[in-house]
């Protein structure tokens, strides 16, 4: 038998447009099914990894959805503070590793604020590449993706707080010796004063000391201070007791005030999350069941995010669901057209079987023809489907600050071979319909 | 002649191609002995001699899915009760020393803390830390399958 592939290439270059055309249609169909199921695994895997540093999440009773996406993707909302003791009775229980305070509220330029504790930050990104952890209030460390530099100062904004405040951050940046000067940039502003209405002492200034390690999650682009800034600025307790600086009426200096555990249960003051760190599986069970009480919730960021991965599967499968009743379409629609587009080709087969070419050859020529421009489409397809993948992951990622890394699994490359697989057998039948054509009867028309 | 052969041989290899990737192999054993966790635990919260003497052996253990500690993680743990979702009752009191961590060959489909479940998986018993987590565990049933009865 004659090699059938000279013919094809000829005949393929001869109609560029009509093959191109229908080996588009199909790249189409195949790269919506691989971008559905590529995009759903990098949204599992994006925010499955950002969860990671947080094992247990207590909070006050509320919901839980609300309480994980805010700890863990730092989603602004509104959470209720908890008792004060219980920062203290889950830092000494003995199940737990550590138990990491979480307050949010504060903001700069929309980088969250975050209040917390050095065991938190080191496991959350290790140890630190760039500067140091903070060592008292009014140090701040900032995640890899928060544009200030460690040496740097900034002022922060009270939630969304007005512009008068922004431009003194401005202001302030432009001050880059970093030291020496707290004291000083205190006593301006309170000559400046405070926006009016203003209550709290939000006007602290804050010094960049160190830079985290990037973890790929929403927390890159906080920034994080002692836990007890946060209730410092808010004039509450801050869970040591104060020296003579802090206490002093016109200035009070709070750098004597040391930071992080082991924290006195009488001035403790309330936090919106805690994260918890178990020692053992059983721990993290044993913890979950008994911070569900009347005054806190405890619960596992996984149990929310499979909630989650459960209604992103149900999504994911009708699309699926649409994806292969497209490609379906779009595969049998192609058929149709090689078919339309062979039977004008009669003659040509006629004068090949006139010129001695077999049935068997005319075969293998038209159904090489219709699988090249299947695998072709399929594989391109592939490509399309990553790229529109990739597109968008970096849309969401832009929302959320959730690193996507999308590729392409055993899932999409059977799903690619399952379409070429289809094509070739259906490519029997265009060439199963033409190749017995009786010579004769070809020529005639 | 030559086009009938073509054209079965091309078929004979599709259909071959098809039922390879449908075919998995899985290797036919005895059926593994069948426990409950308590069966694990003799006097005082210390193993069994079942449990001693079934130690890296597969066995298949009946009981429930914990909430997920991690998503996307080949591990979960198996309770010998339900985790109590009801207010009325409270069953936590010795609850959750006699849990099992099971270590899945594959992917795991969450199900639902009140489905009773079924693990067949290989025996471990004694302290280990888990690598991901850094959490300690007991007991444990590695190369896991879980399946819903």
């Amino acid at each position: 038998m004659f090699n059938p592939l000279p013919l094809v290439r000829a005949h393929l270059k001869q109609s560029p447009v009509s093959s191109l055309a229908l080996a588009a249609l199909i790249a189409l169909a195949a790269a919506l099914g691989v971008a559905v199921s590529a995009q759903d695994r990098a949204l599992r895997a994006g925010s499955a990894a950002a969860a990671r540093p947080f094992d247990i999440v207590v909070g006050a009773p509320g919901s839980e959805t609300q309480l994980v996406l805010s700890t863990v993707f730092l989603q602004p909302a509104s959470l209720e503070l908890m008792p004060a003791g219980l920062l203290a009775r889950l830092a000494t229980d003995e199940r737990v590793k550590f138990a990491a305070p979480i307050g949010f509220g504060d903001s700069w330029h929309g980088h969250s604020i975050v209040g917390t504790s050095a065991d938190f930050i080191a496991s959350l990104a290790g140890t630190l590449p760039e500067g140091r952890m903070f060592g008292h209030i009014g140090e701040a460390v900032v995640g890899a993706r928060v544009p200030l530099q460690v040496g740097e100062h900034f002022l922060p904004t009270h939630g969304q707080f007005a512009s008068a405040e922004a431009e003194a951050v401005a202001l302030g940046n432009d001050d880059h010796d970093g030291d020496g000067h707290d004291a000083d940039d205190h006593d301006h502003e309170h000559e400046d004063g405070e926006p009016a209405g203003e209550e709290h002492h939000h006007h602290a200034e804050v010094n960049i000391v160190g830079r985290l390690a990037p973890t790929g999650g929403p927390w890159d682009q906080a920034i994080l201070v002692p836990i007890e800034a946060t209730w410092w600025v808010h004039g509450l307790p801050v869970g040591h007791p104060l020296d003579a600086a802090a206490t002093d009426i016109d200035h009070p200096d709070p750098d004597g005030i040391p930071v992080g555990p082991p924290w006195d249960e009488k001035l403790l003051s309330g936090v919106p999350a805690i994260v918890v760190k178990p020692v053992s599986f059983s721990a993290a069970y044993g913890l979950r069941a008994d911070y569900r009480s009347a005054e806190s919730i405890a619960v596992f960021p996984a149990e929310v995010l499979v909630q989650l991965y459960g209604l992103l599967g149900n999504v994911r499968d009708i699309l699926a669901g649409l994806s292969i009743m497209t490609q379906a379409l779009v595969i049998g629609a192609v058929l149709v057209a090689v078919l339309a587009l062979t039977v004008r080709r009669r003659r040509t087969f006629g004068v090949l079987r006139a010129m001695g070419a077999t049935r068997a050859y005319i075969f293998s020529l038209i159904w090489c023809e219709v699988a090249l421009l299947v695998a072709g489409g399929a594989l391109a397809g592939l490509g399309l489907g990553y790229g529109a993948a990739a597109g968008l992951s970096r849309l969401v990622s832009g929302k959320t600050d959730m690193a996507m890394t999308v590729s392409l699994g055993l899932p999409e490359l059977s799903l690619a071979g399952i379409i070429i697989l289809v094509g070739l057998i259906l490519a029997t039948v265009p060439a199963f319909l033409i190749y017995r054509e009786p010579v004769t009867r070809a020529l005639r028309d | 002649m030559t086009a009938r052969l073509d054209r079965r041989q091309t078929l004979n290899v599709i259909a071959a191609a098809a039922l390879f990737t449908a075919y998995r192999p899985r290797p036919v054993l005895a059926a593994p002995p069948d426990l409950r966790i308590p069966d694990l635990y003799g006097a005082r919260m210390a193993f069994s001699d079942q449990a001693k003497a079934l130690t890296g052996k597969e066995i298949t253990l009946a009981g429930f899915m914990a909430p997920p500690l991690k998503p996307d993680v080949k591990f979960f743990v198996l309770t010998r009760m339900p985790m109590a979702i009801c207010p009325f009752c409270d069953s936590t009191a010795d609850w959750p020393r006699d849990i099992v961590l099971i270590k899945t060959r594959d992917d795991i489909d969450w199900v639902y803390f009140n489905v009773p479940i079924k693990v067949t998986g290989v025996l471990e018993l004694g302290t280990e830390v888990d690598d991901e987590t850094g959490f300690v565990s007991e007991v444990r049933l590695v190369k896991a399958e879980a399946r819903t009865l």
